[in-house]
């Protein structure tokens, strides 16, 4: 298939209705600015309205339309090049390969035009999305098809193909659903909608003692009658929290539900250097990657994990921080639930060291605990001072802060060796990341002058997906990690990425 | 092929290297653009001073506070910026330290760069030069960014970068078909 150009070429001018929307969703995120306008006075808000209004909606329509006449694009043959921006003028080269997700949209002011926005959506050194908008829906689809196409054909020399083969495994691993139910107790994404559904819950008071007067005159009434108000407030409140505990119960209920439909049936196996899964319940997922891919591995166990003895292991296969949604997990190997044996045999199947974790300096406790602690009693005295309260106590946030700062310098352990570099970090539960030493991809040494007197310094190491924080080590040990570091990557023949 | 073993006891020290300054027109950059951003931050308070909407001293103060702290970045930390902002491009790495009392050390393997730009601002262009930025996979944004370097440098180092990288390139495809 050709390309549909291969020239610079401005898209359709009613792509200017998608800049009007797109620079909207921008200007919407200035609204800080608007500030003044409440603080300044009346004087100030007239001028506002006589001549700031009409200039900003000016600058506004002239802004949409140099966008549009800046924003150009060229298709190659594996490549396509976009040039956009008005002040800061940016070139992109996006890569065929690299795509990760290519759609189509036809919003309704381009339907009666036949007109379609195409977006685009890659995993390279930076996480990058871009939107061609106005093409003709049939040069859409075709330029989406010959960069799925050759996406396509990319997997498949890499042996990253979506077809499922198991034929002989050398490791294989199966998870039975009560493992994967585990997984749902363990990363409940939904408990992040509690807080939202907190305002309702001030209703709940009033409407449990609405629910009891309702009561009234049925066969319940017998054993509400005779009660004082003072034990009709204990059994509201103890109603009150059956329904929070009940509210949670279902959250959790929801999260194993989902657990359940995205791992059902869980089945990972190595085939050579290749690791492949497939699991899911109504779409059977598939996903693999070959060992030279591996950016960096993450073992984590959260509170509730360490009560059931789980832990999970994600890996990295490619690099662009921490996108969300359908590229993470595209971007991401995921084996959701391990026990501890089950860890020990996949450590060993992906030639995990056996790790001597090293304490960094207990600088880090005096000065986590001391800051923080310091911050804290700062808060406190004129409180303490107001209520007339003994003033010692102002040093009681001293002793907590210490202790936490212990217990995170405690769980807190680095380690490294000729192929390895891993941090491990942890309160109650801990998380470890490895990440493959010849794969770092820049170092950072930080001496901020707090640590200076000890000769500490915090060394960063970043991969293709985050970095390694180990802070609080000796300025010569953080060089020393560096430069060996820096060392392997060098002399690191081979396909990395 | 010259292929020499290389060993990590070899490759000296940091410190014991010859690093790079940046130009002193640099120092001239960074006082216009804090100029420019005092203008900017001043610009509520000059603003509420022209309308009189307030009928206190605060912009005043605020003004006043906003010159003692950037003259005191342009007269102080300026010059020591400049100072201590310095590079080292070896064969198979680049390096980058800034501050002293904040020292901070960058460094990447020439064989991780994935692309790199010379950029240069209305201010820049104006005093001739330029930033040179380096990307790799790691991090969201730009790896290495080094400042105040003059163009014709920048251009050069570039140049040289862009040569080791592409004989590493071929030396890992020579390596790769060997393998196979």
């Amino acid at each position: 298939m050709s390309p549909p150009a291969s020239e610079w070429r401005r898209v359709s001018p009613l792509a200017i209705v998608y800049f009007v929307f797109d620079s909207f969703r921008h200007a919407i995120n200035l609204w800080p600015a608007l500030v003044p306008l409440f603080a300044g006075g009346e004087k100030f808000r007239a001028l506002f309205w006589a001549y700031g209004l009409p200039g900003l909606l000016a600058l506004f329509v002239v802004g949409v339309v140099l966008h549009f006449w800046f924003f150009r694009y060229k298709v190659e043959a594996d490549r396509i090049h976009l040039q956009r921006g008005v002040l800061n003028r940016k070139r992109l080269t996006l890569y065929f390969e690299r795509v990760q997700q290519a759609d189509i949209a036809q919003p309704f002011y381009f339907r009666p035009f036949g007109l379609a926005t195409l977006g685009l959506e890659s995993a390279g050194s930076r996480q990058q999305e871009v939107d061609i908008p106005g093409l003709v829906f049939v040069d859409a689809q075709a330029l989406k098809n010959l960069i799925l196409e050759q996406r396509r054909q990319a997997e498949t020399d890499d042996g990253e193909t979506r077809e499922w083969n198991a034929n002989q495994p050398d490791y294989e691993l199966r998870l039975p659903w009560t493992e994967v139910a585990r997984y749902g107790l363990m990363y409940n994404g939904l408990l992040l909608l509690a807080p939202l559904i907190a305002p309702f819950s001030q209703n709940l008071g009033p409407s449990i003692e609405t629910w009891f007067v309702a009561l009234e005159g049925t066969v319940v009434q017998r054993f509400v009658t005779g009660l004082d108000e003072n034990t009709l407030a204990w059994a509201v409140a103890l109603a009150s929290i059956f329904a929070v505990l009940m509210g949670l119960f279902t959250l959790f209920v929801l999260s194993m539900l989902i657990a359940l439909v995205r791992f059902w049936d869980y089945h990972l196996t190595r085939t050579g250097d290749q690791y492949q899964y497939r699991a899911g319940l109504g779409t059977v997922k598939t996903r693999g990657f070959r060992l030279h891919k591996l950016q960096q591995v993450s073992i984590s166990q959260g509170i509730v994990a360490r009560l059931l003895k789980r832990y999970s292991l994600m890996i990295s296969k490619a690099g662009g921080g921490a996108p969300t949604g359908e590229v993470q997990h595209g971007k991401h190997f995921l084996i959701p639930v391990l026990t501890a044996d089950g860890l020990v045999e996949l450590k060993s199947q992906l030639a995990f060291p056996d790790p001597s974790w090293r304490r960094v300096s207990p600088a880090y406790i005096a000065w986590r605990g001391g800051v923080s602690g310091t911050i804290l009693t700062l808060i406190l005295v004129p409180v303490l001072l107001a209520n007339e309260v003994f003033l010692l106590y102002a040093l009681l946030p001293y002793s907590i802060c210490f202790l936490l700062a212990w217990r995170y310098w405690y769980c807190f352990g680095i380690y490294q060796d000729s192929e390895w570099l891993g941090v491990k970090t942890g309160f109650i539960g801990s998380k470890v990341v490895w990440l493959p030493i010849g794969k770092a991809q820049k170092a950072t040494v930080s001496e901020p002058p707090w640590l200076k007197p000890w000769r500490l310094a915090n060394l960063s190491i970043w991969g293709a997906d985050g970095r390694l924080e180990m802070h609080y080590i000796s300025r010569t040990e953080a060089e020393s990690i560096r430069d060996q570091t820096l060392f392997r990557v060098m002399t690191f023949r081979g396909r990395w990425f | 092929m010259f292929n020499p073993p290389v060993s990590i006891e070899d490759i000296r020290p940091l410190d014991e290297e010859r690093w790079q300054g940046v130009s002193p027109r640099y120092a001239t950059q960074l006082r216009i653009s804090l100029v420019i951003y005092w203008l900017v931050f001043s610009a509520v308070a000059w603003l509420a001073l022209a309308l009189g909407t307030t009928g206190g001293g605060w912009h005043w103060l605020v003004v006043l506070v906003l010159a003692v702290v950037f003259t005191g970045a342009i007269a102080v930390w300026v010059p020591r910026r400049v100072r201590h902002t310095r590079y080292l491009l070896r064969l198979r790495d680049m390096h980058m330290q800034t501050g002293l009392l904040w020292r901070r050390t960058t460094s990447v393997a020439i064989n991780r760069i994935q692309h790199l730009e010379i950029t240069q601002g209305p201010v820049e262009r104006l005093l001739g030069l330029s930033r040179l930025v380096l990307y790799t996979a790691g991090g969201m944004k730009s790896d290495l960014v080094l400042p105040g370097l003059i163009t014709d440098i920048a251009r050069r180092l570039k140049v040289q970068i862009l040569k080791t990288a592409e004989l590493d390139a071929q030396q890992d495809e020579a390596n790769e078909s060997a393998s196979e």
